[in-house]
């Protein structure tokens, strides 16, 4: 039968790095709906998962619903990061997006958009940034 | 600050830099590497496995089955005088020989009833349906096969969490080559479904054989890939038809005036996990198939009467069931199955022939199963497997008894592996030969085929390299070089694998095999290479590959070069130019041939199974 189990470790080692990029903030604190993301980020001893957007430092957006919470920017700080690449299109909010495209993982920034979130990335992840979409 | 101090700071700031960056690609490199579809279904106790990732497909731009067997260790592309793709052939007369090989696709055998495998149609498959494929080699796992096999070969299809959405690609190439296909896949809460759509219209090379009328092997092939599934249940459609020019064919000079096939096949299969140890699965197979042939003089008998025409229609109907259970039960994981398959023959009407000599139209497989994988320490597991098969017939043809064992130990931690088995298959004679051939082949005894194999690996963080040493001996051969003995096979494969950085990647194997008694040759010696280079530079994608291959008939030098360069134009369309076999020098085999007037060998005609061609592709995501 079909499993989609994500790989623990290393989904942990790589949205740590990237979360504590984005965020100011030496424990920011994760809001997602996706429930084995949830499972894995429980585990972090770098980032903080909560239940309520409002509280989040940073969404992962993986489907429609936080998609939609994204758009209305209530929460004026919150950064929005995805895992798909066609939400970037849906909203003008979300700085970036890890995907898969032909079986290989990516990375995508958008630079004026972390401009406008006064957001500045380190020089790490420069090669994976692009001026608009 | 002297300045000798700050060239100092600075290098070490442009190294941290340096270091900096690449520690993101390594996060994205291990995380690609282990979230790959792959991880969910190797199964390491399967055999000696060659993967074909979805990154390495997708590198090698790929399109077609035949694009990745032309590469693979010891047993490789090659088509018989029919223009199946038909790895073992040997260049005579037996309509099929690759039944030793076995497909699969999503665990869930693809077989072509009387012909046996469905390596038969699906040998030069369209994978753009597909994620990743896994080769096994040797003794597979009894819980896998119905039927024996030593080269187990499994196609994953992609799912669409990873590849949501649709795609079209179009590829045109020269000499009046053209493919279309369609892919659209979607996941919601409850269910995940794909559909695959491809059409193939392939003029092909045409072989010279000495007349006006050179051999033809052009096809026409459309074909439909199709799943849904939930968390317990899965079931798939698939349908091809493919019309086919067929090389010689039955012609005993290889000079038809007609040779030509076409088909129509049908797979159906339904999973049910019915609870956490049991599962079940159907699945059901048909073809229909249609042949004709003719040539200037006689080359069948029809009732005894030699024909220049050979037309007819067959059809056959597999039916397959199969209950498996899996335990856990201290340190055994426990397998245990039942497996029954019937091969039905529908009809087989010839023209000419108003009675079939024989009336043999049904055989059944019944399969029973267990097996204990032991784990004897963290790192180590032992299993023991033991298959039983009866098999059925009407028509007063022969029952058999198949008794199938496999002893093996393996070993694995992060940076070493090894592998060996020791095992023992048994082989029938296939349903087609034994229903169109002599008594002698009908009559034939199971071969029994008993091996050792090994395998050792090492794994670091920028390379891999694995050595792979098996033998194999057959008794009661089910084809025997008369009067020498049983034959024996010596294969030993080589790989290595080097990642430059996340963008450029190196491949290169190197394998030998060795038979004696084989194709009425004392011994026979086969090598073969394959190097690949893959390169990524900012929107641009390069492949370059070369398959090498020599053996002992000849000593000539083959060579098959292929080279893509892609641009990635944005995120939803790119441009490759791909040229295969650019030398034209790629493997060529014999065709043997015989006069039909005197019964004299004549010079065999020689041939490559890859064509030379040049195509540009486009590819739409949506």
């Amino acid at each position: 039968m079909y499993v989609s189990a994500l790989d623990k470790q290393s989904t942990l080692a790589l949205y740590e790095h990237l979360f504590v990029s984005l965020s100011d903030k030496k424990m920011p604190l994760i809001y997602v709906e996706h429930k084995e993301y949830k499972e894995i980020f429980i585990t972090s001893k770098k980032m903080k998962t909560v239940s309520n957007s409002a509280d989040a430092d940073i969404i992962l957006i993986t489907n429609k619903d936080t998609l939609e919470t994204c758009n209305k920017k209530l929460y004026k700080n919150t950064i929005c990061f995805t895992t798909e690449y066609h939400f970037l299109k849906q909203s003008k909010y979300i700085v970036g997006a890890s995907y898969w495209k032909k079986g290989r993982a990516q990375l995508l920034f958008i630079e004026n958009r972390l401009k406008v979130s006064q957001i500045r990335l380190s020089e790490a992840y420069q090669k994976f940034m692009i001026e608009t979409l | 600050m002297h300045i000798f101090f700050k060239k100092i700071l600075y290098s070490f700031i442009v190294l941290t830099l340096f270091l900096y960056g690449s520690e993101v690609d390594k996060l994205l490199e291990t995380y690609s590497q282990k979230n790959d579809l792959s991880q969910k279904t190797i199964d390491e106790n399967k055999g000696h496995l060659v993967l074909f990732s979805r990154d390495k497909l997708e590198r090698m731009h790929a399109k077609t089955l035949k694009d990745v067997l032309k590469t693979t260790p010891i047993l490789y592309y090659r088509e018989n005088r029919y223009g199946f793709p038909d790895p073992l052939a040997s260049g005579s007369f037996e309509s099929y020989r690759s039944n030793f090989i076995r497909l699969y696709i999503d665990g869930v055998e693809i077989t072509q009833g009387w012909l046996g495998s469905g390596l038969v149609l699906y040998g030069d498959v369209n994978i753009d349906f597909v994620d990743h494929i896994e080769f096994y080699y040797m003794t597979p796992s009894f819980e896998t096969i119905t039927e024996s096999a030593y080269l187990t070969i499994f196609l994953y299809s992609k799912e669409p969490p990873k590849e949501g959405g649709g795609e079209v690609n179009l590829i045109q190439g020269s000499r009046g080559y053209a493919s279309q296909t369609l892919n659209y896949g979607e996941k919601n809460e409850d269910y995940s479904y794909m559909l695959n759509f491809s059409h193939t219209d392939a003029q092909r090379q045409k072989v010279a054989n000495g007349t006006d009328t050179p051999l033809l092997r052009d096809f026409e092939r459309t074909q439909l890939f199709s799943y849904i599934k939930t968390q317990k249940q899965t079931a798939h459609l698939q349908i091809m038809k493919k019309n086919m020019k067929s090389l010689a064919g039955p012609s005993l000079d290889a000079t038809p005036l007609i040779s030509t096939m076409n088909y129509l096949n049908i797979h159906l299969d339904y999973s049910l996990a019915l609870s956490e140890h049991w599962d079940v699965t159907f699945s059901y197979d048909w073809v229909k198939g249609e042949y004709h042939f003719e040539d200037d003089l006689p080359f069948v008998s029809l009732g005894n009467i030699p024909s220049t025409l050979l037309k007819f229609e067959g059809k056959n109907s597999t039916y397959t069931g199969e209950l498996s259970y899996q335990n856990v039960f201290e340190k055994h994981r426990i397998d245990a199955g039942l497996k029954i398959r019937s091969k039905v023959l529908d009809a087989y009407d010839v023209v000419n022939l108003a009675e079939l000599p024989f009336n043999f139209s049904k055989e059944t497989f019944f399969s029973l199963y267990g097996q204990d994988q032991y784990h004897l320490g963290e790192n180590t597991l032992l299993t023991f497997g033991i298959q039983y098969n009866h098999i059925d017939r009407d028509g007063n043809q022969e029952m058999d008894d198949l008794l199938q064992l496999r002893l093996g130990y393996i070993f694995s931690n992060e940076v070493w592996s090894y592998k060996a088995y020791i095992f023992r298959s048994m082989f029938t004679t296939d349903s087609n030969t034994r229903y169109l051939l002599s008594y002698e082949s009908r009559e034939r005894k199971p071969q029994v085929s008993i091996g050792i194999t090994q395998e050792v690996a090492y794994k670091s963080e920028d390379f891999n390299l694995r050595l792979m040493l098996l033998t194999m001996q057959d008794e009661n051969g089910l084809i025997q070089n008369e009067g020498k003995g049983h034959t024996k096979y010596f294969f030993t494969i080589f790989n290595y694998n080097y990642n430059f950085d996340l963008d450029n990647k190196m491949d290169l194997q190197f394998s030998y095999a060795h038979y004696k008694d084989i194709f009425y040759l004392d011994t026979l010696d086969d090598y073969s290479g394959y190097v690949s280079f893959s390169n990524q530079y900012k929107d641009v994608d390069f492949y370059n590959s070369v398959v090498w291959h020599q053996d002992s008939l000849t000593y000539e030098h083959f060579f098959d070069w292929t080279s893509s360069i892609s641009w990635n134009v944005n995120h939803n369309l790119s441009f490759t130019l791909k040229g295969e076999n650019i030398l034209d020098k790629a493997r060529d085999s014999g065709l043997i041939r015989i006069d039909p007037r005197s019964g004299n060998f004549l010079t065999p005609l020689s041939m490559s199974s890859i064509d030379q061609r040049i195509m540009l592709e486009m590819e739409y995501r949506f």
